[in-house]
């Protein structure tokens, strides 16, 4: 996909952010799994804030570097 | 000999929503009962006992590099009982076992194995989780419908990439987050054998 390098994090950051201001979903539902570990849309929104490395941190730069 | 055997555990958050992926399946493509271990019903020694009577395994949720997870969390599929699918192919919607497992499958005689090379990610939001749930199904419906491989496969990536589109067309309401995990998964989709 040549969309690859369009995005920086924060433009992902701001649309998941958009999501939440949306509040079409309750703070505590789960909105996404990957291996073992459930995040909700704050969980994500904190673990892509977060200056220390993760998985789901991992998963997004790797798609936009 | 019947077609597909279909397996999906349920017994924690990420196999509620997998499960959910599979019923998508099960309701669209009319999946009789008797070829179902879900659930409870989804453990090594049922697949053990059912599988010589099928072509293909379907399989729904937690893989890890060298194996697939059963509902009791033992291991449906890994090095011990690949010999039991030589000659069958098996599909997933799993993390890592197109890793390790699965080029350990074909060397052991599986035809064909699809899976992902690293962590996959699964979601129930809407619009969202139909677009990955179409992906990630995408391959076992089309091989359910007796399409040959190469078309299975083309209309899987086909799929995605379609989804992906999708995705971003939400951009400002979350769509650009779910397409970059949704375009993770496909950059680790690997097909090996066939």
């Amino acid at each position: 996909m040549s969309r690859k390098n369009k995005e920086s994090l924060e433009d992902v950051i701001k649309s998941l952010e958009n999501l939440i201001n949306l509040k079409t979903l309750s703070d505590n539902d789960p909105i996404l799994t990957i291996d073992n570990e459930t995040y909700t849309l704050q969980d994500a929104l904190d673990a892509l804030q977060d200056k220390r490395p993760n998985k789901l941190k991992t998963i997004i730069l790797d798609e936009i570097e | 000999m019947r077609d597909i055997l279909y397996f999906s555990p349920r017994f924690d958050k990420a196999t509620e929503v997998s499960n959910d992926y599979f019923e998508d399946l099960k309701v669209k493509e009319n999946i009789s009962t008797r070829d179902i271990l879900e659930r409870e019903n989804a453990t090594r020694e049922n697949l053990e006992k059912k599988i010589k009577d099928y072509n293909i395994l379907a399989f729904w949720d937690h893989g890890q590099s060298d194996a697939l997870v059963a509902n009791d969390n033992q291991n449906a599929v890994d090095n011990n009982n690949l010999d039991l699918f030589k000659g069958k192919e098996i599909w997933t919607v799993a993390c890592l076992s197109g890793k390790e497992l699965g080029p350990k499958a074909i060397k052991q005689g599986v035809s064909f194995y699809q899976g992902y090379t690293d962590v996959i990610t699964i979601t129930s939001v809407p619009p969202f989780k139909d677009f990955f749930c179409d992906a990630l199904n995408a391959g076992i419906r089309e091989r359910k419908k007796g399409r040959p491989l190469f078309f299975c496969k083309l209309k899987q990536k086909r799929s995605f990439r379609r989804g992906i589109n999708q995705c971003h067309k939400f951009s400002s309401m979350g769509g650009l987050f779910f397409e970059k995990l949704l375009k993770f998964n496909f950059d680790h989709l690997v097909y090996l054998g066939g």
